[in-house]
């Protein structure tokens, strides 16, 4: 490690801004690093190491809420940040929302998440052969052009001190394997691209059968590619449990964000209470789930409590930040949280799933008899756009499903829904959860990129629009 | 610092270093419920080191003032030293000028104050909220949005004799209005991505979204079927930097993860279709005079006239395919290693524009906006979007708003046969420019 040890006094930052003549301060501290390792082609196209390091600060002055931002560690450089949010809040004047931030008990807590062994203890070159290993085992599919295997770790220490008194430390360790696989046949193409990761040390990556599942995702590519479009229109689909949880990310998830409602631009706003979805729908935000993303507190130091955003299809609770609990009158959920010490507080998903019922996967395919699908593996994401309700998202690979059975591969589809009207529309909640989450990437907004996780068991929706692809 | 770290490196025994560092200024402001309900400023310095020892390469980004540089470099060496050789690893590149070079730098923003910035947001929101209730809306709000702007300075240097630095800035702004009718309510969002300070274009950008946003009240799902398809121009420009930029990329072309892969010389898509990648336009956000590789940029012609003329390089596929770099190396991090990009990429005008297309075409699907564009497939051409903000159009009268419907397609395709017409309406953002686009039998997945 060539950090110079911090010797940051997150406290003389807390005194400053209370000398400055702040209402309330609270300081985001983050020493951030990933290792990106990138096997193109046989080629390592990358190995990298990034180190991060600042601090971010948010005051309140009479209302008006002000952040700065800077890596300059310095006495001086801490307190220039303070004096900068300070000013920033001042300019507001009466244009600025005037804010608070709800009362809530101090807390204070160190939290590591649990891992076995450490990857930065683990040689560099025992991270490249397996992803050469890998490499060779997906190129030997024969139909695959080309091949990237990424490899990812992160760790992330964050603390988190106020002026109220809470100190929150807090690490993450995540780490995974991607697979990015192109095949060609006969002058056509397709693409998957999928990933594993945990939150977890190297024991995760020692854990895994990384060349069988290069192998089975690259024939999955190949075939993929001989494979037909999906005529477009709608169908009853059962979706699996790799993408239940993305749907419901967009589809609910954002929606349910209250700085978005608080901003009225969410179509539910106003509708707690309201039946939104099928009585057999039941969606959580939870930041201790298995598989997914760990967040035990967000980023103002609140702890994240087992969220039921939707309970058995009627709206019962957004997503909050201390601000947004304040102004709606609501109850946090420690749901504030930021990319980075550069970034603002917004409010953000955890874990997104559905609980399980009582469907077994087979016996929902069964019973549609016909249909489509949907398979989660090689899904690029989704998008919402709260507002107009509409959301739609992408799937890997699917199947289209006669009397009952999955007969026929078919390319990868993009599907379509609205907020208010699909999930109305789920008629079978399987009982297998699965959640799942990456360190290769996560969920944007607003020019933020945090890691999240998401699942659920499979599920069954009739009419969706499906675009072909 | 930048250069202690380049001698570090050498005395520790690379053979090759670069060093890249990027210090920004920026200013944001956050927009909820017709008020500014945050202000922030952000002053990041992040460095990124790489180095090689023969073939064998690694890099380091250090977001952090906090590092003792000898034992940074030390962490570099470790790594490079546990790499294994790229056969093709050319080496950082020389100096390459080229006459030509741009503006990034706007003194309108650098000079800008605080109240300043503050006050273009508000006429910003002001005059969006005003466009939209000369429409007799009963309400109308700006509910969600940002204004960033800020300055960066950008050095690289190598130990060929690389040593460029430039200063450029950058204006964002984002807003979504929602407009209330006695018959529902409707919404436009305007987004603008720039490296000068035009007021005048903002306000104008903003009156256009405000006199757009009452049009999408109600909107549905149209039938499933096969439509003529009619991009507005910031549609179409995010549909082809989406899908046709990464195709452009000699890397992945030399790795087979694009369609133009043996096609450079051939005709890829109609007559009407000509692509340059710009970096010389001023204040675009692609505008740079050199790229990250500290290699001077000029303009190209991507695509002439239906014909693919040339890939996009770095100097490290420049080298692999024995040819230069077009000044189109960029980075995802400092420390990363530079890939192919594109700067402004503008597909250039013809004739017509988006009233004369929807009065043209029989039957049509207006498209503004879109979300889930950006998991189209560069590897095949694949087009896959769900409309957010469309309207249904029957010789140029409105028949219904549209939302929530797939389009889907091949872009060279579109591009080729189904091509009905190229706007002469360029609009430039984001470092993307495309005219209004109009497409014959594009799949919609509706009802």
């Amino acid at each position: 490690m060539f950090l110079l040890e911090p010797m940051i006094d997150l406290d003389y930052i807390v005194k400053t801004g209370l000398e400055l003549g702040v209402d309330f301060i609270d300081v985001r501290y983050q020493d951030y690093y990933y290792e990106s390792l990138v096997v193109d082609n046989g080629v390592l196209r990358e190995a990298t190491a990034t180190y991060s390091s600042g601090i971010g600060v948010r005051v309140l002055v009479k209302g008006l809420m002000g952040y700065a931002s800077t890596n300059d560690l310095s006495r001086r450089g801490m307190r220039e940040a303070v004096e900068s949010a300070i000013k920033l809040a001042r300019v507001l004047g009466h244009h600025g929302m005037e804010q608070g931030l709800l009362e809530r008990p101090v807390y204070r807590d160190r939290i590591v998440s649990h891992y076995g062994l450490n990857p930065e203890n683990v040689d560099l070159s025992e991270k490249v052969e397996l992803l050469f290993d890998m490499y060779k085992a997906g190129r030997g599919v024969q139909g695959i052009s080309s091949l990237i295997i990424p490899y990812g770790y992160e760790r992330d220490h964050r603390i988190y001190v106020s002026s109220r008194g809470d100190y929150i430390d807090f690490t993450r360790r995540m780490i995974g394997v991607g697979v990015r696989a192109v095949a060609s046949v006969e002058g056509r193409y397709e693409m998957l691209w999928t990933s594993e990761s945990g939150v977890a040390g190297w024991e995760f990556i020692k854990s895994f059968n990384w060349l069988n599942y290069v192998a089975e995702n690259s024939k999955l590519v190949v075939d993929a590619v001989r494979a037909e479009h999906v005529k477009p229109g709608r169908y009853d689909i059962v979706l699996d449990n790799e993408i239940v949880g993305l749907m419901l990310h967009e589809a609910f998830g954002h929606a349910s964000e209250a700085d978005i409602v608080e901003a009225g631009g969410s179509v539910l706003g106003g509708r707690i209470g309201e039946t939104v979805a099928s009585p057999l729908v039941s969606i959580i935000d939870d930041g201790r789930v298995e598989g997914g993303v760990y967040v035990p507190y967000d980023d103002e130091g609140t702890p994240k409590l087992k969220t039921y955003t939707v309970r058995n299809g009627v709206l019962s609770s957004f997503l909050h930040s201390l601000a947004t609990a304040r102004g709606l009158g609501a109850s946090p959920t420690g749901n504030a949280r930021v990319m980075s010490f550069r970034n603002t507080l917004l409010v953000r998903q955890t874990n997104t799933y559905m609980e399980p019922r009582d469907w077994e996967p087979e016996e929902m395919i069964r019973d549609m008899g016909r249909g489509l699908y949907i398979r989660g593996k090689g899904a690029m994401g989704g998008e919402v756009n709260p507002l107009t309700g509409a959301f739609t998202f992408t799937s890997g690979p699917s199947y289209i499903v006669e009397n009952g059975e999955p007969i026929k591969l078919v390319k990868g589809v993009m599907l379509s829904g609205i907020i208010l009207e699909t999930l109305k529309n789920v008629d079978a909640v399987g009982k297998d959860l699965v959640v799942k989450t990456s360190v290769f990437g996560g969920c944007g907004k607003s020019g933020q990129m945090v890691r999240v996780g998401d699942g659920g068991p499979h599920v069954r929706v009739r009419g969706f629009t499906i675009g072909g692809g | 610092m930048l250069e202690k770290l380049l001698e570090i490196g050498i005395r520790k025994g690379l053979s090759e270093v670069e060093v890249y560092s990027i210090e920004s200024n920026i200013l944001s402001f956050t927009v909820s419920n017709n008020m500014v309900k945050e202000a922030s400023r952000s002053r990041i310095t992040n460095i990124g080191l790489r180095g090689a020892v023969g073939r064998k390469t690694g890099g380091i980004t250090l977001t952090t003032l906090n590092i003792e540089p000898e034992k940074a470099v030390s962490e570099l060496v470790g790594i490079v030293n546990s790499s294994p050789e790229d056969p093709y690893w050319p080496g950082f590149p020389p100096l390459i000028r080229r006459a030509s070079s741009t503006t990034c730098l706007d003194r309108r923003i650098t000079d800008i104050s605080d109240e300043e910035a503050l006050k273009l947001l508000l006429n910003t929101m002001e005059t969006l909220r005003s466009k939209a209730m000369e429409k007799h809306v009963e309400k109308a709000i700006v509910v969600e949005g940002s204004l960033n702007l800020g300055t960066q300075k950008i050095r690289v240097l190598n130990l060929h004799g690389v040593d460029t630095s430039s200063e450029c800035t950058f204006i964002s702004m984002w807003l979504t209005l929602s407009a209330e009718s006695p018959s529902g309510s409707s919404d436009k969002s305007m987004f603008i991505a720039k490296r000068g300070l035009d007021e005048s274009y903002i306000l104008k950008q903003a009156e256009e979204a405000g006199e757009l946003a009452t049009l999408f009240t109600n909107a549905g799902l149209v039938e499933s079927g096969v439509y003529d398809l009619i991009l507005a121009p910031e549609a179409a420009g995010l549909i082809i930097s989406t899908v046709l930029a990464p195709a452009f990329s000699a890397l992945n072309i030399l790795e087979s993860r694009s369609p133009l892969k043996d096609k450079t010389g051939k005709q890829v898509a109609s007559q009407q279709v000509s692509i340059i990648d710009d970096p010389l336009v001023p204040l675009e956000l692609g505008s740079r005079s050199f790229d990250d590789e500290g290699v001077g940029t000029y303009s190209k012609i991507v695509v002439d006239k239906g014909v693919f003329k040339q890939p996009l390089h770095s100097y490290y596929t420049a080298s692999r395919m024995s040819t230069e770099t077009t000044g189109n190396g960029f980075r995802r991090s400092p420390g990363s290693p530079v890939q192919p990009g594109v700067t402004n990429l503008i597909l250039q005008p013809v004739r017509g524009d988006l009233n004369s297309f929807i009065n043209e075409a029989g039957r049509a699907l207006v498209v503004y906006e879109m979300i889930g564009y950006w998991m189209s497939n560069p590897v095949n051409g694949v087009v896959k979007a769900t409309v957010s903000h469309g309207l249904l159009v029957e010789k140029g009268r409105v028949i219904q708003p549209v939302k929530g419907v797939v389009i889907t397609g091949n872009i060279y395709e579109w591009l080729n046969n189904g091509l009905a017409g190229v706007g002469g309406d360029l609009a430039v953002n984001n470092g993307v420019g495309s005219p209004s686009l109009w497409i014959h039998g594009v799949n919609v997945a509706g009802k």
